[in-house]
Parts: C-alpha cells; structure tokens; sequence
C-alpha cells in the first residue's frame, strides 16, 4: 500500500458511522456468510484503519471489498446517512494503487467490460450466445449460457404500436448495453408503453454504456471516460426527461456527478444529466402521464426489484404501483422482494459460488410463494433469475419477464377486451 | 523489544487514567506460538490473526475500536472447550460477541485476547408449544426468532430497539429491556435456564429459574453479567403468547411534566400499557427534520401508547386513556385503526436515534434510570447539563419505565469535544444516582461506566460483585474490563474522603453483634414458619427479623413498595389493597416478607417465576456483620450483576435479608375462581395446560388431589366475564364444568388447605417437591405417585408437591423432578439443581459468609 493520506478526505464518511449495526440485516454477504468481515460495517472499519495507517495486511481487506456485491441496501438502512459507496470505491482505489490485481475480474468478467461500450459486437455476441442454450455444450459455458434469455428480442416485429402524442414530454430513451444486446426486445416495449403514456420518445445513436460495471471493478477512469461521451450525446438534446429500463444503469446515470468531484466544469454538466434520468416505471406512474390499463391472465407475480432502483434511485415503489395497477393477476409481494438475487454487475461472473449462494437463499423464499412469474427490471438480476429458475426448476415454474414486457402484455389484454366488450363478444386474456 | 507494529492504539480510544487494567504485551514469538496452538485445537476452527481481518472484530455500537488477537467464528459449541483450554493456557482474555451491537462497549476486546463470534451459532435447537418454551444458541437474532414464533402465535418478549440485528445471546448476556418493559419485564424475566462453559472449559447446565429450583439463582446472576462469568451456549426461554388485541395511540403535550402526569393518571387506573414512549421537543424537531414522521412539530413532548390483552379490557382501556388524555390537556390525540397507521406512529419513535445520528459525526447514547415520577426532574436536569456544557441534548424515554436515553451529538476527531462530552456525561449519572437511579437501565456498564459504578455502589457493593466474577472465573479471563473492576479499585474522593457512615439502627446494630459474637451457627428466622424446612445445624443461635416490621415506602405512580423483612405477609397484602395493588406471590398469610423471599415461597396465584420477578432491590447482612443493598427503586437496572437474584432462595445461607424493594402491579378491578372436579387428574392437568396457553390466561392455578382431584382457577380481569367465557369453551370441551366463587371467599380455603398440606409431614411421612417443565405433566412417566397420595401440582411453573404417608425407604430412589424432601425429626434432604455448580456455589457463600456464620444444605446430608 502507497501512503495512504491522499484518502484521509474519506474519514469524513467512515466518522459518520456509528458501527449501530442496522447495515447488517440488509447486507447479502452478511446474511450469507455471518462474518463481520463481509458486512459493510467491518468493510468501513477495514478501510478507515488503512486510510489512518493502521493496517499491515490487506489480504483481508482486499477479500472483503472484493466481495461485496455493491447492492448499496446499507445506504437505505443506514440511520446516519454514511455514503457507503464512496468509502467501498475509496478503499478498492486505495488497493489498486498499491498493486492489487484482486479487482479485475475473470476472463468472462473482463470480455463483458470489453464489450459493453462497444454495440455491434456485443449484440452478435448475445445472440450467439442465446444460441449456445439450445445445443449441448461444456458444463463449462452451458454454467454461463442458462443466464441468457433465448431470444434476444432484436428481430421481433411489434404488434400494435401506439400512435405517438403531439405534445407530450419528450423523452431521450437510453437503452443501455446489455439491454440493448440481450433484452431489445423489453426496451422496445418500455418505449411503446411510454408512448401510449403520452411521452414522445426518441433515441439517440450515440449513447455508449453507462459505465456502472467498470466503476466497481475499479476502473473510475474508463467509467469516466464514457460517462462524458453519455453526458455531451445527451447535452445538446431538449429532452425533458432520460429515460431507461435497467435499475443498474438508471442509478449510475443519476450519480454521474460523483464521478468529478475533481473537475467542476464537468460536474456541472453531469448534474444537468443526472437530473433529468428516470426509470420508465417512474415515468408511467407520474402525474404527467396517461393511465394506462393493465389486465392480467390469471398469473402469480412475484416481483425482484432492482436493488439500484430501490437502494440509489430510491423509487423502488413505482414498479410495485403499477403491479397493483394490473387486474385478473395476483401479485404477492414479500419481505425479500427488494433484496439481493446476488447478480451484483459482473458478481455472478466473478464470485459465482457466492452469487449462488445468495440466489439459492432468494429462490428457496421465492418457490414457497409458488410464482407463475417472477418480474425484474434490470439485466444482471434477469439473467441472474434465469439461472436461478435453471437451477431450481423442480420447483419454480415460473418465467422470467421485464417489467415494460410484463406491463405491455397486459396494456395488450386490456385493449383487446376493452374492443371486445365494446363489441359485446367475450375474449379469453392472451398468456 | 517494542511491541509489534500491529499492535499500537486505534485512534479514537478513550484514556481512563484511573482504571489500572493492564494486560502483558505478547511477543512476536509468543504471539505466533498462540496462534499455531489455536489452529491445532481444531483444524475446522475458523481463525482470523491477520490484523486486517481482525479490525472487523474492534468495534461494537458505542464508538470505540480496540484490537483483539484472534477472532473466532464458531460453528458449534463442541469447539468453545478446546479455545477455552489454549485462552488458558496463554492467559488470553476471551470476549463473546453476538451481533456487536452493544451500545457501552460490552463486546470490545478492550485487553485484547480471543473474540469468539457466534453469529453463525443462531439455530432453534426446540420449541415446546405446550411448556411454552424454547432452546435457542446465542447467534440467533432477536427478530429472526420472533418471526419464527409468530407462525405459532408466540412471542419473545424481550424485544431491544435494536431487535432486527441484536442476538437473543447478547440480549441475555447484557439483561437487554427495550420499549415493552413496563409490561413484561426485561430479558431476565423471561430466561429459564440453558447451558454455558466456565472458563475451566467443562460445560454446565444453567439452573432453572422456575419457583422448583433447588439451589442459588445462578442463570440469574449469569445473566446480564456481559459475558464476565460465562460463556452462554444454549438459552431456554420463556415464550408468550400473543394478544389478542392491540391499541396504538400518540398524545401530543405542551411540556414534558404533563406527559409524565399523564402516565402517572394512567398508572393510577390501573391500567398497565405495553409500551409508553416518550419524546422530547428538541427530539421531535429532529425527527420532523430528517424523517416527517408527522408528529406535532411544535409539541413539548409526544407520548406513544400501546396497550394489548383481551379485546374487552384493550376498548374499556383505551376508552379511560382517551379520557384521561382529555383531562390532562393533550395537545392532540392520533389514534391507530390500521396496521399502516400503526406503523406510522411507530416511525417516529424508530427514527429518533437515525435522525439524531444525522446531526454529527458520532452519537452517545446515554442510558439512566430515575423512579418514574421523578422523570420530568432528571429530564429537566439533563436539558440544563446539555445547556451547561453545549451539547443539544436530546432525549427520548421510555417512560413507563423511568428510562431515559439523552442523545448527545459529537465529534469524535476534535478531542476537547471528546472530553467536554464525557464530562457532561459523568454530570448525568450523578443527577440519576442523587435521585435514587441506576447509572445503566438496558446498555450495560461495559467499558463504560465502569469507573462510574462507583457513584451507585460503595465499596462493599462492588467488592462482593468482584468476588462473585472471581468465583467464577479466578483468573479474569472472560471479558475483562467490563461489568465491574477487579477487587479493591477505589475512585481517587474515594480514597480521599472516608467513607460515608449510614445512620445507626439499633436492631441492626443487635444482629450485628449476634453474627460478629456467635459461637456457634446462626439460622434467621421471621415466623419460624420453614423452621424444618431451612438448613440447620445442632446447637444453632437463632436471629429473628420480627423487629425489622417497618413500611419504609409505599411509592404508588412509582409502582414500587419498600418494606423491612420482619413484615407480615398479611400486613404487606392490606396496605396493598388499600392502594388497588398487588404482588402475584401473596397471600400467604403469617409469613414475613423475609421468609417468603429467602425460601422463594411458591404460591399458586402467580403465572411467572416467582418472588425473582417482582423483588427490584434488597438489603442485607452479611456473615461479617456488613451491610450491603443491591438494587434500586427503578423497574430497569443492569448496573454491576444483578446480586438481588442472589438473595431470593437463599434460605439464610448469605446473610440476614433486613429490606426488600418490590415491583407491584395495579389490582385488576374483577376476580373470580373457578373450581373444577369430576375427572381423572389427568384429565384436569391436560386442561390445565390448556388454559395455561390461553391469549389471556388467568392469573393463577393450582391443582390438588386432597378431596379427589380438584383444579383451582384463578381469573382477573378489568372484565372478567370475557375470561370466564374463554375458559368455560375450554372446559365444555373436555366435558368438564366450573363452579364460579368469588376470590375473596374462596382463596383463603385453597390457601388454607394448602397450608395443612404443607405441615402434613409433621406427623409422619415423607414430604417432597421438585418440578418438571409444564408440558412434561402430561408425560405418565413424572406422575408415579399412587392414587392414596396426596399431590398438589402447579400449572404454571410445572412444580410438584408429594405428600407419602410412609417415607420413601432410604434404599428407594427418589423420582427425578424431587429436589427437596422433609420427614419428621429430619433436616431436610436437597439434591443439587446440577452437582455441577457445588463448586461455583461454595465459593460465592464464602464471599457472604466468610466465617461461617450460617448454617448450610449440607447440614441436613444430601443425597
């Protein structure tokens, strides 16, 4: 480890935790492993004694902020407000500068931060390989090939399409990487949900990833880097509102500004961005928006909320609003629904008998609710979920949808017995 | 050799320059030879020596860091012998630690050493629905078991504020309270026993706290010791059932004193809340700023109230507190009609620490005591130390039980503010002890106030407390630096000023020089009512109490009573009754109050666990003549160890109990007794049973076979009639039928018989009683007496009492529940609890009996 002085401003953050323990419930790595070590309190502890030069090991250290899966519940569950995020970045930072390699991830980890900025490729790539689930292969992929949905949606010809308001907000639709290369399809969806809202939504080509992932794998430079490239694609645009359907990416565009606390000029301008950004669900809950009318076909739902959504954004209750808006449907909402599924970003990749762990917990609670779908609103915890139905389908028989594909869908069965009791005829809900 | 590196000061450590606990620095060899004799104990044993690893281990909630050497992350109790063994071995202090949320430094490894985490240690290992009981390991946190018991319709009552991370092991080690006390009591209420290891590794069965235990109350003492006298394994807890109904109200006032006056109205109804909460005004500006709980933002105070129970006496309740409410001018009354609602008035109440934990770095949480009445003095106190020393001082209560936490904001990194705050602090305690306060109510002394014990505690206080962790543990090695300080440490006026001298008594001043004189045993005696029954010795001196007979205060809007040991237990009951109070363990007419509590008199008209639930502070003699009071007029105390547990069943083998403080309840308004015959006694203890697991079950019974077999039914109510219909289904269902009296004309016949029962052995025959937990009455097993004998059997507790006409030939092995038995021209016959603790126990009648003055159990032979 370097002199760690040049952190000291973090002491700031670490003094404002109380070590009252109220993080402890709300930690996945606590709740898996029990140890002091992988809650975010001995995480803090850990890196304010090497911020105060205590520390003559880091092995330790570098185990436990490796570990955590940046879920950010401390935050929500935290009565004193400590910003455990940047004390998380700070001490990983603190590690990387004195060498540590413990944050740069597998092979498949650092492939998936290869290809998120780049679209082209990645999107062939998905494709690929939601192909690989069809045919036997090594344990090896097939392990990785289940977290994919089976079609990526990008081929799929919409049925109806709403016909865009004259005058609505406008809405810049941010589609993000791997929503774009793996569930195109839910995004189209969101955005046809939106129109029908009343918002007059457009995209734009040269958006590139939001840079969550490389973030928290200790990359801040190359998460600035793109950060920027999101912040001028957008400037120029009089959108009211950014829009997006990954609760991951949503809550990295809207803390945009952290990443320059250095550079005034450009936290300026991330601070007009950020401002603007919402998920999709708190767009179709808003004043400003047309109600629209959702009817189900006789599902159990059950809903994994995005822990970025719930935990950073901290809107997690628009998406359970609009489940209760939905008619014919039964959504059983539970304890756990806004905790962990332990997708956590490249975390499934990179620590996958933990991640595995956390979603065993989250599925045995699931299975007992008996589900007949299980509602996400962000990539890693779908294709986390999926792998989670995989490995538990003796018992869960439910499927794994997006929130704007769910809510479409039922939008869909709404008009089409909207026109059919108009016309006095009975039709059945479309599954 | 300087020490290593790793093992330098953390910033942010308190100096305590007048504490002289010191710990010999290891060195670099030693250290590394301690390790590898870890690892070798067991190679599955995870061990953490790495000193960043081990920073994860420095804390707990009060805001100091201090290193141990090793933490150890248990997965089951087969391993804790062996860490015991090396800890010894190396003369390494070992530290128990649930979830680290102790909030006076309880779990901080202060000297270093082992820290032994249980937190992976958290299973249910039984629960008995019919006992109404359960067997949990420590790691198991408090919330995770009430969700467990809550599909049973039970719960743990004990339920801290900090129940969603605290651990049942930690709750039990550190007495925890929290806002359901005034109620249902704190933690130790609802402990029945369990198993721990001393620190020479061999692992004990904890004694039952039920009224059938035969030997000291050493689960009483062990528990809220903070981990100084044993390592807890397993607790056996009491669980309870769920109300039926509750009521949640929030009462706005202008000053906190009309707040109080409004608690102290309630009380004098007769009506005992669940929870009485209170906030202050500079507390509700700061929750209002940060969390918008809603609360009347210009209010001097706000008063949360929750009363539960039947659904008839939870509407008449809350009908007479919306009206006294009326009466003392609140502000604005809300009141809950959905569980969203509830939730809402809660949130408040649950924010007040995050939101005041906003306003600075760090948070001090400060935890007294005052008799309850005197609360709006010590709040008023406390508003003008905050204002002396600069500190926005604010303060939530729980005022039912005259608890209060003034919050102090500070910065930890700006030391004068650091010493300024301790100052203010120390000025705190010193008001709470002037008015008659406990320095700690639930966060324990710890590290803490462990030099400010000595404000509450003289010197022979403190001695005995550390004498009592030496009979335990002789070499200090469990959590060291907590709960008490070694023997002999005196605070530097302590030493300079001499000691204060207590007015003169002369009947003291006789027992006194009876014990410093006697030639030989002395037995105390107050209506010489258990003459046969209490140990003796040929040729003893008797000391009689009789003179002790003084009502030395009747507190009624405290809900306390203190009284001289030579009172009659007849006398106690009509100054009682003249107040609408009661104590559930009387009647038992012509007894003294000394008797009933040194003999722990079982009475069938309490539910609980006997005398040690309602006695909150006693006096005593001890063999050398000293006079020591143990205790306080207040409902929460975890100062020091919790001694009074001690003295109730004692049996005269301590000291010569001279005054005893009780906690009583308000009468409630109806009573009636039902009386159930015509069946096998089988089938009335299966009934009996369950009415014991009714939502509200009636406040005593008993069940006799001396006129065929008989049950006795002992309802109250503020409406009785609701009760009595619950029960009357119960017993249609069984094809029974009750026969209704009042209390007052038929408890003094079942007392009565009961007390010709009891003397039966006086004229031949054998005589015995132990006990069994309830649920194991119905196995056929526990009952082998014959259809000729005489029994009398307690629901609630699972006692026995067996009355043989021919005694049981000496060849004969008694039944397992007996723990005591009385024949004529006989000392009575008492098998230890668990031979286990002869050891412990000798060594703690040594500390109060130097020279002994008393006769003991062995006197009357053991078998």
């Amino acid at each position: 480890m370097k002199d760690p002085s040049r952190w000291r401003w973090v002491l700031q953050e670490t003094d404002h935790c109380n070590k009252c323990g109220f993080c402890l419930p709300a930690c996945p790595t606590y709740r898996l492993t029990r140890q002091e070590l992988h809650s975010p309190r001995g995480r803090i502890a850990m890196v304010e004694a090497a911020v105060r030069g205590e520390l003559t090991t880091t092995a330790g250290l570098e185990e436990a902020l490796s570990y955590c899966v940046g879920c950010r519940a401390c935050e929500l569950a935290c009565p004193s407000g400590v910003r455990y995020e940047r004390i998380l970045e700070t001490g990983r930072s603190l590690l990387v500068e004195g060498g540590s390699t413990a944050f740069r991830g597998s092979l498949a980890a650092r492939t998936a931060l290869y290809l998120a900025p780049r679209k082209h490729t990645f999107r062939s790539f998905a494709r690929w390989g939601s192909l690989a689930r069809r045919v036997p292969l090594a344990d090896l992929v097939s392990d990785y090939a289940v977290m994919l949905p089976e079609s990526t949606g990008r081929s799929q010809p919409s049925r109806t399409m709403p016909r865009p308001s004259p005058t609505g907000p406008r809405v810049a639709f941010f589609s993000g990487c791997v929503m774009d290369a793996m569930f195109a399809e839910a995004n189209r969806m969101a955005q046809q949900l939106l129109t029908a809202a009343g918002y007059r939504v457009f995209q734009l080509p040269s958006e590139t990833c939001c840079g969550a992932i490389h973030l928290h794998s200790a990359q801040p430079a190359e998460a600035q880097r793109l950060a920027k490239a999101n912040i001028a694609a957008f400037e120029s645009e009089a959108a009211d509102w950014i829009v997006n359907t990954a609760g991951g990416c949503g809550a990295m565009l809207q803390e945009y500004p952290e990443l320059f606390a250095q550079d005034p000029a450009w936290k300026e301008r991330a601070e007009r961005f950020s401002a603007r950004v919402r998920d999709f669900s708190s767009l179709l809950v808003a004043e400003e928006a047309r109600p629209l009318g959702y009817l189900g076909d006789g599902s159990r739902v059950v809903l994994q909320n995005s822990c970025h959504l719930v935990n950073v954004q901290r809107v997690g209750d628009h998406p359970v609003q609009l489940l209760r808006q939905v008619t014919g449907n039964t959504f059983v909402p539970y304890a756990d629904q806004n905790f962990c599924c332990g997708a956590g970003g490249l975390y499934n990749i990179n620590h996958r008998e933990w991640a595995r762990g956390i979603l065993d917990d989250k599925m045995d609670k699931v299975a007992a609710l008996e589900p007949t779908k299980i509602i996400v609103n962000n990539p890693g915890c779908h294709m986390q979920m999926l792998w989670g139905v995989e490995r538990h389908k003796e018992r869960v028989h439910a499927k794994v949808e997006h929130l704007a594909t769910y809510l479409w869908q039922c939008h869909q069965n709404y008009l089409r017995a909207d026109e059919a009791s108009a016309s006095g005829s009975d039709v059945e809900a479309e599954p | 050799m300087a020490p290593p590196r790793e093992m330098t000061e953390l910033w942010g450590m308190l100096s305590r320059p007048n504490l002289n606990l010191r710990r010999k620095q290891w060195s670099d060899s030693e250290r590394a030879a301690f390790h590898r004799a870890l690892r070798a104990e067991d190679s599955r044993l995870t061990v953490w020596v790495d000193p960043d690893r081990l920073m994860a281990y420095t804390y707990d909630a009060t805001g100091e860091r201090h290193r141990p050497d090793a933490a150890i992350l248990l997965q089951d109790a087969s391993q804790i012998g062996p860490v015991l063994a090396v800890a010894r071995r190396f003369g390494c202090p070992v530290i128990g630690r649930g979830a680290g949320t102790s909030l006076s430094g309880g779990t901080t490894p202060v000297l270093g050493g082992i820290v032994l985490a249980f937190a992976q240690m958290r299973r249910v290992l039984a629960i008995d629905e019919v006992s109404r009981q359960a067997v949990v390991e420590p790691g198991l946190v408090n919330a995770d078991f009430q969700a467990i018991l809550a599909e049973k319709g039970l719960f743990f009552a004990p339920d801290p504020s900090s129940h969603r991370i605290s651990t049942v092991g930690g709750n039990t080690n550190e007495n925890s309270g929290g806002p359901h006390c005034i109620k249902y009591g704190v933690t130790t209420n609802h402990v029945l026993g369990g198993h721990c290891y001393l620190i020479d590794g061999r692992g004990r069965t904890l004694p039952t706290t039920r009224d059938w235990r035969a030997g000291l109350d050493l689960t009483g003492i062990i528990v809220g010791s903070e981990g100084t006298l044993a390592i807890v394994d397993q607790i056996e807890v009491v669980l309870t059932r769920r109300p039926p109904a509750v009521e949640t109200l929030l009462a706005a006032f202008d000053t906190v004193e009309s707040a109080i006056a409004t608690v102290s109205a309630i009380i004098a109804r007769q009506i005992v809340p669940s929870t009485l909460e209170l906030l202050d005004r500079k507390s509700i500006q700061t929750v209002e700023r940060f969390v918008h709980a809603g609360y009347p933002a210009d209010a001097g105070a706000v008063l949360l109230i929750e009363i539960d129970g039947p659904e008839a006496d939870v509407s008449a309740e809350r009908a007479t507190i919306e009206a006294i409410l009326g009466e003392q001018g609140a502000l604005s009354v809300q009141r809950a009609q959905t569980p969203e609602e509830v939730e809402a008035l809660w949130k408040g109440r649950r924010s007040a620490y995050g939101a005041a934990a906003q306003i600075a770095g760090h948070l001090w949480i400060q935890d007294v005591t005052v008799p309850r009445p005197l609360l709006p003095e010590m709040m008023k106190t406390v508003s003008a130390i905050g204002e002396r020393y600069g500190f926005d001082i604010m303060t939530i209560a729980h005022a039912g039980d005259g608890n209060l936490h003034p919050q102090l904001p500070y910065n930890p990194s700006d030391p004068e503010e650091v010493s300024r705050m301790r100052e203010a602090d120390e000025a705190i305690l010193r008001a709470c002890v002037a008015l008659g306060g406990s320095i700690t109510g639930e966060h324990g002394i710890g590290i803490d106030k462990l030099e400010q014990l000595a404000l509450m505690y003289g010197p022979q206080e403190r001695d005995r407390m550390a004498e009592i962790r030496q009979a335990f543990d002789p070499e200090g090695l469990l959590n060291p630096g907590k709960a008490v300080l070694p023997l002999g440490y005196r605070r530097p006026e302590e030493t300079d000023l001499p000691p204060a001298v207590e007015p003169a008594d002369p009947r003291l001043e006789a027992m006194r020089e009876m014990l410093q004189g006697a030639k030989a045993t002395v037995a105390v005696r107050g209506s010489n009512s258990q003459a046969g029954r209490s140990p003796s010795r040929a040729g003893q001196e008797e000391l009689c109490t009789r003179s002790l007979d003084r009502l030395v205060d009747v507190d009624v809007p405290n809900l306390t009573i203190t009284v001289e040991s030579g009172v009659r237990a007849d006398a106690l009951q009509r100054t009682l009754s003249e107040q609408h109070l009661a104590i559930p363990t009387l009647p038992h007419n012509g007894r003294t109050i000394g008797g009933l509590v040194a003999s722990n008199a079982r009475y069938w008209g309490d539910r609980g666990l006997g005398w040690r639930d309602h006695v909150l502070a006693v006096t005593w003699l001890d063999g050398s003549g000293k006079r020591l009071r143990f205790g306080r007029k207040t409902m929460k105390n975890v100062a020091g160890y919790d001694v009074v547990k001690l003295a109730v069943g004692s049996w005269g083998t301590l000291g010569v109990l001279t005054e005893f403080t009780f906690r009583v309840r308000p009468q409630p308004k109806e009573s009636a007794i039902a009386e159930v015959s015509g069946a096998e006694l089988s089938t009335l203890l299966a009934v009996a049973l369950t009415i014991r697991n009714l939502p509200t079950p009636p406040r005593g019974m008993v069940l006799s076979t001396d006129t065929g077999p008989r049950l006795w039914i002992w309802l109250e109510a503020t409406d009785v009639h609701a009760q009595q219909h619950a029960l009357e289904t119960v017993l249609t269902a069984s094809d029974l039928r009750a026969e209704w009296f009042s209390a007052a004309e038929k408890v003094p016949l079942v007392d009565a018989a009961h007390h010709e029962f009891e003397q039966a052995w006086n004229t031949g025959g054998e005589w015995l009683e132990g006990g069994v937990p309830p649920g194991d009455l119905l196995n056929d097993a526990v009952r082998d007496w014959s259809a000729a004998d005489r029994v009398w059997v307690f629901p609630f507790s699972g006692a026995i009492e067996w009355y043989r006409p021919e005694p049981v030939p000496s060849g004969e092995r008694l039944p397992g529940w007996v723990v005591r038995s009385y024949r004529t021209g006989q000392g009575p016959r008492v098998r230890r609890q668990s031979s286990s603790w002869v050891d412990v126990e000798d060594r703690i009648r040594t500390i109060f009996d130097p020279w002994g003055r008393f006769p003991t159990w062995e006197a009357g032979g053991d078998r």
